[in-house]
């Protein structure tokens, strides 16, 4: 009997370099290194049945990314668990491994660590909360259908403003539904437009990913 | 130096920005302060071609067994990531460490075709390393060396490098590292090691070696400088079937040209087919046993987690226990969800058995290489396909549902005429005619016939090293006069390829080529030439004006007929072959007769008789 397992992994340091359709491939090798039962597809080309709840952007990192996987007989997620990391190369850790409770489609929204380093963080930081009390944030965004004007502010929510000497770090709970989805260095595009503080490349972390009822993914 | 933070400040600038900087499955990170010597294994191309490299898997995990040595990779970066790193002075480095390759005690190169030369020296250039053996000074490191096929006439870089490494290095590199380790130790000089390492076998050091030409551009002697070997004898390992063989590979997170495991199964080859490089300098044909190849499958893709495994060599279906060796391996891989590829079938011994189980595993074209349009060219090259063997193997294969067939050729063959240029036109019509006559082709589909001619390049170590290469415009009018045999109606089904003529012909110009080159080389790099086997790169003009401002004439080294007793570049590298033994091919070729294969008959090449050993 198939069993699907979920997994919360994480991405960090050189591995945030690994594209998303690079990482399947990786994570199905793993699979098979650790040499688990794993389930494949019918069919003339059968494949392994993973499953990946969304893509993460090339360079970001996260502690938050969900997968599923598919197994011929079932094992418990403790196991599966261990013997993934047991293989799977620096940067990629599985940190819990369970029963999927909500299906992808629920997923709703996904939460950010931005930092980003500049000279004056404080005044970045009321730059921000200038941005925000606009009634609409319009800016371009790439959409199926080419280039768009869009108004991001109902996508977007400012959990936690933190500023340190040289860094502004925001927390972001940002829209990343079937309808609409919002991405953080699109936020802080307009923020860097919108400033006139000189700042460096911002780094991105994922660090939730749920449903609109808040809920998570086990 | 680590240069990881600088790295990774411009990665996200560029293309696949995980091939620059290593953490893959299988790379060997060790600790500086436990290395006596250091290795970086550079591959003069990208990092997507260069890690399908068999050689180079083999030689990094041979040497990272020993504790105290430590092999890294170094690829060419693409042309966005270099000119980020010369514009923030990022040196070439390597992905193990991250660091500067200049710091290393050796910097291998492998060369694998003439064509990637130019990308030597920008390699070089990126490292901060003098390009010109002379001019390293007389420290021990860094020691440039190099190795692979193009070493058996490695005299256009002969200026440099320090040292050529021939024939099968699993065994001499070890030797040659050993050494180095003692004289580093010893505090020995760059020539003082020289002097050491050109006393083993194997280990070609150019400097002691001098070209003397005659006025007419041909070469009257090499003479020997130091106390070095007067010819300079290639390796193979002792025992192939017990030879070194890596138990896991390093997986790459991008995917690479062949993204894969690979088994070699068999090296060297009886086939004897008179234009092949490759057939003459890795013999004496040996196979690794099917327990072996076995093994080692399970070894590769167990610890790799490859689902598409390959067995590799110039020729697999000449393995002499292949059908045992599948019975073997296919439960395996069937169980395992392993894709299991055999490319370089033969169409001769193509038997409908083999087929039956590699189209188990997934085939959806049919490749063949007849070469040569007509018997009489096929007999002069010594590529035994008849084309009964063609029909008999297309008829199978269509019956079993395959539409693609993909036929490959060469043109400007010694003796070739129009009407050879004809019987290739007629060979594809034929199979397009075949495909519709075969009970149970695919119905409601065309067959996809495609045809790709190369043009000809003769090479050292062949029968044909004697012979010129087609000039450009008898090449064109040939290729006019194919595309007018055939029928209309086949002029649009039935796909043709050319080869640039250019490419070919530097390729012909370096392949048999001397030391006169080296400064074309460099000119040409200057001026801007690298990744000159990719098409969007090559840039045919600078290399011309490159040789006139060498005064070079690249005809000389192309077109010109050489006689049998002429001083070749490489004639005091010894590949266990006979130049008497290429003059009575290269006549036999010239009656249109055929060899025999070297299972069926010996034909004395030599190899039997400098190692002492019987081949069959
Ligand atoms: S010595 Fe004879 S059998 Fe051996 S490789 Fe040469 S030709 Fe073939």
């Amino acid at each position: 009997m198939n069993t699907t397992i979920r997994m919360r992994f994480s991405k960090t340091g050189r591995a945030r370099y690994i594209s998303h359709l690079d990482l399947i491939r990786c994570f199905e090798r793993a699979v098979c290194r650790a040499s688990l039962p794993a389930a494949y597809s019918e069919g003339f080309h059968p494949h392994m049945l993973t499953a990946f709840a969304t893509t993460l952007s090339l360079g970001f990192t996260s502690n938050a990314e969900i997968m599923d996987l598919t197994l011929t007989e079932p094992l418990p997620g403790e196991t599966v668990m261990t013997k993934l990391n047991a293989v799977l190369p620096e940067g990629i850790r599985i940190e819990e491994a369970g029963v999927p409770v909500s299906k992808y489609r629920e997923l709703a929204f996904a939460e950010y660590r931005v930092e980003i380093p500049c000279e004056d963080p404080v005044q970045l930081a009321e730059d921000l909360e200038d941005m925000l009390a606009q009634p609409e944030i319009i800016t371009e965004k790439k959409t199926k259908r080419g280039m768009k004007e869009v108004d991001i502010q109902p996508m977007l929510q400012v959990l936690e403003v933190q500023t340190t000497e040289r860094m502004l770090v925001v927390s972001l709970r940002l829209a990343s539904g079937n309808n609409g989805a919002l991405n953080p260095s699109l936020v802080t595009k307009v923020l860097l437009e919108h400033s006139e503080i000189p700042a460096e490349t911002p780094r991105f972390c994922r660090t939730a990913l749920l449903t609109a009822e808040n809920s998570k993914f086990f | 130096m680590n240069l990881l933070p600088r790295i990774e400040s411009l990665l996200m600038q560029v293309q696949k920005p995980a091939q620059y900087i290593g953490g893959e499955i299988g790379s060997m990170v060790k600790q500086h302060e436990d290395i006596d010597v250091r290795f970086a294994f550079c591959f003069p191309d990208t990092y997507e071609i260069g890690m399908s490299h068999l050689g180079m898997k083999i030689l990094y995990s041979l040497i990272n067994e020993r504790d105290n040595y430590w092999c890294e990779r170094v690829f060419a970066p693409c042309a966005d990531f270099e000119e980020l790193m010369r514009a923030n002075e990022i040196p070439l480095y390597a992905l193990e460490s991250l660091d500067p390759v200049r710091e290393f005690d050796m910097v291998g190169f492998t060369l694998q075709y003439e064509l990637s030369y130019t990308n030597i020296l920008n390699m070089l250039d990126l490292a901060k390393i003098p390009l010109y053996a002379k001019d390293r000074g007389e420290s021990l490191a860094p020691l440039i060396v190099a190795g692979g096929p193009c070493a058996c006439n490695p005299e256009p870089l002969a200026d440099f490098f320090d040292l050529f490494i021939l024939g099968e290095g699993e065994e001499v590199n070890l030797e040659l590292m050993d050494l180095y380790c003692d004289m580093k130790k010893a505090g020995a000089s760059r020539q003082e090691f020289l002097r050491k390492a050109s006393q083993i076998q194997g280990i070609y050091v150019p400097s002691f070696y001098e070209p003397v030409y005659h006025e007419d551009g041909t070469i009257k002697e090499i003479k020997i400088l130091e106390d070095a070997p007067a010819v300079i004898r290639k390796r193979i390992v002792k025992d192939f079937d017990k030879a070194y063989y890596p138990k896991t590979f390093v997986v790459p997170f991008v995917e690479t040209v062949h993204d894969r495991g690979v088994v070699e199964v068999l090296r060297g080859c009886i086939r004897g087919c008179r234009f092949c490089q490759a057939g003459f300098i890795y013999r004496p044909f040996r196979e690794k046993s099917p327990e072996t190849v076995n093994r080692q499958c399970r070894d590769i893709c167990g610890s790799t987690g490859y689902q598409e495994l390959t067995l590799s060599s110039l020729s697999t279906s000449d393995h002499s226990c292949l059908e045992e060796l599948l019975t073997k391996l296919l439960p395996y891989t069937e169980e395992k969800h392993i894709n299991l590829t055999l490319p370089s079938l033969r169409v001769d011994n193509f038997s409908e058995e083999l087929m039956t189980k590699i189209q188990g595993v997934r085939k959806s074209s049919l490749t063949f290489a007849p070469e040569a349009g007509t018997q009489r060219l096929r007999d002069v090259i010594n590529k035994n396909v008849t084309e009964e063997d063609l029909v008999r193997t297309a008829s199978i294969a269509f019956a079993g549902g395959i539409t693609t067939v993909k036929l490959y050729f060469m043109l400007g063959l010694p003796t070739e005429t129009d009407e050879d240029a004809a019987g290739i036109a007629a060979l594809a019509e034929k199979l397009m005619e075949l495909f519709y006559q075969t009970p149970g082709h695919a119905k409601g589909k065309q067959p996809q016939i495609s045809i790709s001619c190369a043009t000809f390049v003769p090479k050292p170590f062949t029968p044909f090293q004697f012979e010129p290469q087609i000039q450009q415009k008898e090449l064109e009018q040939r290729q006019e006069y194919l595309i007018s045999c055939f029928q209309p109606k086949n002029r649009k089904r039935i796909k043709v390829n050319w080869h640039q003529y250019e490419t070919s012909f530097l390729e012909a110009v370096l392949a048999r080529g001397d030391r006169r080159l080296s400064q074309v080389i460099e000119t040409a790099w200057r001026s801007g030439c690298k990744f000159d086997s990719w098409s969007e790169y090559f840039h045919y003009d600078r290399w011309e004006k490159a040789f006139a401002d060498c005064g070079i004439d690249p005809a000389f080294y192309a077109n010109r007929r050489r006689s049998f007793d002429e001083v070749f570049p490489w004639d005091h590298l010894d590949y266990l072959l006979d130049k008497a033994f290429f003059i009575q091919e290269n006549q036999t070729a010239h009656k249109e007769k055929t060899t025999e294969n070297c299972r069926q008959k010996c034909a004395g090449c030599g190899v039997n008789r400098k190692t002492g050993r019987a081949c069959f």
